[in-house]
């Protein structure tokens, strides 16, 4: 599925999806793909920091909070910790019923509740990161 | 002259040996009123002076066997008669010297025969003038002593009375029959009974006690001797008190029972105070609370109950050199000396501490002591001391209890967060594929999905449904198993076929995780169980093994040990540590941080479940970095106890024993 998008395209806004089941990050970077986003998937929160480290600067990052390695609390916390990309915006992904207080508690520009539903991740991610 | 009928005649003695003479001057005497009392011996007239009293003797000279003279002086010399006047007779010419004789030996007179009647009178009326004197002087020295008597007698009777009515004590006296002829005026105050209305005394008596106080009263009358009685008395305002009836016969000189004295006296305050000391002190014995008394300045140990003893384990004895600072483990005197500032200076009445008191046997004890200074004859430590091991091992259990409450409910919240987000991941995946394929993204309208892409899309989605479907029987199995409603579907099995085909299974699974898994077992272990739960069991360990494993050989063993089949799945992988072994068999537990290895943390719980539903035993042994080791132990036939009394065939259990 990433071969299909084996080079960032530079007219179209980059979203990193922040996800530890495989799944859901591919269906997840599909959806978005199709609606015009370019995608990329980092399995846990220290390979999000290593893609950001890497040069990646993406208009949203979609967060897991609940991940291996670095989970989003920790993500957030390396993010905001360097000036380059604290600014990026964040959508929280959880699956619990708190996602809102979880969001706030770490400053997330937005959140989304599993199971996301095509619209309603379009409709976020759009409200966050501006549309495609 | 004029003779007093009161008293007993006078009389006189004429010793004479001639009847005539005596006839004679009887007739002479007659006048004069007297009783003449005629002896014709000397010993005659002794006779009669020892039996009588006589005003006068008038003796002859000549008598058989004395003189007069001799007789004069014999009557003399004796005490009782020595008093006596006594006129002696003589013939006319008797010469001096037997007159001089006659004064000598005591005679007071003398009469010269033949009588001159009108002398002799006179000579002899003196002698019976004197008697009446001396008569009349002794009638009125005993009418003034018998006067005085009554006088006394009055006296002391009044100030007995006025004793009596004055007293507190209420004061009775009683007839020799036991009849109450007096009563003190304290009877009436406390009684509130009126004298003028009459009743009986007894009405008084408490209902209660009347019947056994008036038996004792009679008996006391028909014994004659005296009795306490112990009775209730009923106020003028209708309160019974306790009081003490003191009954006491009154003797004659004679010794025969003239009277009774009593009193009651109110015991019911001593009576009251005794029941309440005794309460008090058997209160204090019967209080598992130990109850000391200190003297506040040394800290001498002063009074101890029962309770001390047994707190502090010494005997009565060894108490007394005892010291406040000796049985307080934690508080030396200068700190005690601090702590009672606020008692001393009157802030606190009483002080609650917990403490450590320091036993006979040097054991510390945790103790509750309640302190107070009160005055007892100066002022006195009181200290009420608990044994509080019990309170506080049940304050760390519920402390424990609720830490334990406390983690189950976060282990709980944190299972309820993984669970959903473990169930909520895969269908969320589901739902985004499931809505691309219906309902495509605007941006891409045209797009086409080739067959072999569509198969792609629906393998995901399958494998999601696949998750689901495990992670809900999981949960059902936990649910299961927590209710104890497990059922095992026991039949023939080999536990070494079992464990091969899970391996098989999981070879794709081993080979990702880069863990060969090499199964050890000679030959079949056979036994009577449930095949699909053991085989869940061996997939939840080895899989364990894998996720565990650090990528290194897992090895299985499954063996027979007589009527018990052995499965070991050992990994030398991250191991678990010592404190987190006990937690990995519990629900919702996970040795490792949540979410680092996925998974409900369910798996261990229900492998437990599941052995022990079929009656068999799991550990593990391990350390950190050093592999796992899991042990189970299964009985091979079931027996009556276990779980497998739900499975419909639990008698196949002695079929299959032959086949083995």
């Amino acid at each position: 599925m990433l071969a299909t998008h084996p080079t960032p395209d530079p007219a179209k806004k980059l979203l990193l999806i922040v996800e530890d089941d495989p799944d859901l990050a591919l269906v997840t970077a599909d959806v978005l793909d199709a609606a015009g986003y370019d995608t990329t998937i980092a399995g846990d929160g220290l390979a999000a920091l290593d893609r950001l480290r890497g040069g990646a600067r993406p208009a949203v990052i979609l967060l897991d909070m609940s991940m291996p390695v670095l989970d989003g609390f920790g993500f957030r916390a390396e993010q905001a910790r360097s000036p380059e990309f604290a600014a990026i915006p964040v959508i929280a992904v959880t699956a619990d019923g708190d996602a809102r207080r979880k969001a706030r508690a770490i400053s997330a520009d937005g959140y989304l509740v599993k199971p996301v539903s095509i619209d309603t991740l379009l409709a976020e991610v759009a409200r966050v990161g501006g549309e495609p | 002259v004029t003779s007093r009928s009161s008293f007993p005649p006078i009389k006189l003695l004429v010793v004479d040996a001639h009847v005539e003479e005596r006839r004679a001057l009887a007739k002479i005497l007659a006048p004069i009123g007297c009783t003449i009392v005629g002896a014709s011996s000397a010993i005659d007239a002794l006779r009669h002076l020892l039996d009588e009293e006589f005003a006068l003797a008038i003796v002859d000279m000549q008598i058989p066997e004395l003189s007069g003279i001799d007789l004069v002086a014999l009557v003399r010399s004796r005490e009782r008669t020595a008093a006596l006047p006594i006129l002696l007779m003589t013939a006319r010419g008797a010469d001096d010297t037997q007159l001089r004789r006659g004064y000598r030996a005591g005679a007071a007179d003398w009469l010269v025969k033949p009588f001159v009647a009108e002398v002799v009178r006179a000579k002899v009326v003196v002698f019976v003038q004197l008697e009446r004197q001396r008569r009349m002087i002794a009638q009125q020295a005993e009418r003034a002593r018998e006067v005085e008597r009554v006088e006394l007698a009055l006296a002391s009777e009044r100030r007995y009375r006025g004793l009596a009515e004055s007293l507190p004590n209420i004061i009775w006296t009683a007839r020799a029959d036991g009849e109450i002829d007096y009563v003190n005026r304290r009877w009436f105050e406390y009684t509130g009974l009126d004298s003028a209305r009459g009743g009986s005394w007894a009405d008084a008596l408490y209902r209660d006690d009347r019947e056994a106080a008036l038996a004792t009263w009679r008996d006391a009358v028909m014994a004659g001797e005296p009795r306490d009685i112990e009775c209730r008395l009923v106020g003028a305002d209708g309160a019974a008190r306790w009081h003490l009836c003191r009954a006491v016969p009154e003797r004659s000189a004679g010794g025969s029972i003239v009277g009774w004295f009593g009193s009651f006296t109110d015991i019911d305050d001593e009576r009251r105070a005794l029941a309440s000391l005794g309460e008090f002190k058997g209160t204090l014995d019967a209080e598992l609370d130990a109850v000391m008394i200190f003297a506040p300045g040394d800290g001498r140990l002063l009074y101890a109950n029962r309770g001390t003893l047994v707190l502090l384990g010494y005997a009565r004895g060894e108490l007394e050199s005892l010291r406040a600072s000796d049985v307080l483990a934690d508080i030396d005197a200068a700190a005690l000396h601090e702590l009672l500032a606020p008692l001393r200076d009157g802030t606190r009445t009483k002080l609650t501490i917990e403490t450590t008191f320091r036993r006979h046997d040097d054991r510390e004890i945790p103790v509750e002591v309640s302190l107070q200074l009160i005055s007892i004859d100066g002022a006195r430590l009181v200290a009420i001391a608990r044994d509080i091991t019990d309170r506080l091992r049940q304050r760390r259990e519920r402390e424990l209890l609720y830490r334990e409450a406390v983690d189950a409910i976060r282990a709980r919240d944190e299972f309820l967060s993984v669970a959903s987000h473990e169930l909520r991941t895969p269908l969320s995946a589901l739902q985004l594929q499931l809505e691309m394929l219906l309902h495509p993204p605007r941006r891409d309208p045209n797009a086409t999905v080739s067959p072999e892409q569509l198969r792609h899309k629906l393998a995901i989605a399958a494998r999601q449904v696949d998750r689901l479907a495990r992670l809900i029987g999981e949960l059902l199995d936990v649910s299961r198993i927590t209710a104890g409603r497990l059922r095992l579907e026991r039949d023939e099995a080999d536990l070494a076929a079992i464990v091969r085909g899970v391996v098989e299974r999981l070879a794709d699974e081993a080979e990702r995780a880069r863990s060969p898994i090499e199964v050890r077992a000679r030959g079949p272990v056979t036994g009577v169980w449930d095949r699909a739960r053991l085989a869940q069991v061996a997939a939840n360990l080895l899989s364990n093994a894998c996720r565990f494993g650090a990528g290194k050989p897992i090895e299985v063993t499954v063996e027979q040990d007589g009527a018990i089949a052995r499965l070991v799945v050992a990994d030398h992988g991250i191991g678990i540590a010592r404190g987190d072994i006990e937690r990995i068999f519990s629900r919702y537990e996970q040795a490792v941080a949540p979410r680092a290895y996925g998974g409900l943390g369910l798996g261990l719980y229900i492998v437990r479940g599941i052995v022990e539903a079929h009656g068999g035993t799991i550990r593990v042994d391990s350390e950190l970095g050093a592999g796992s080791r899991f042990v189970i132990e299964l009985p091979r036939t079931p027996s009556s106890e276990d779980h497998a009394g739900h499975a419909p065939d639990a008698g196949s259990g002695e079929e299959a024993s032959p086949h083995r």
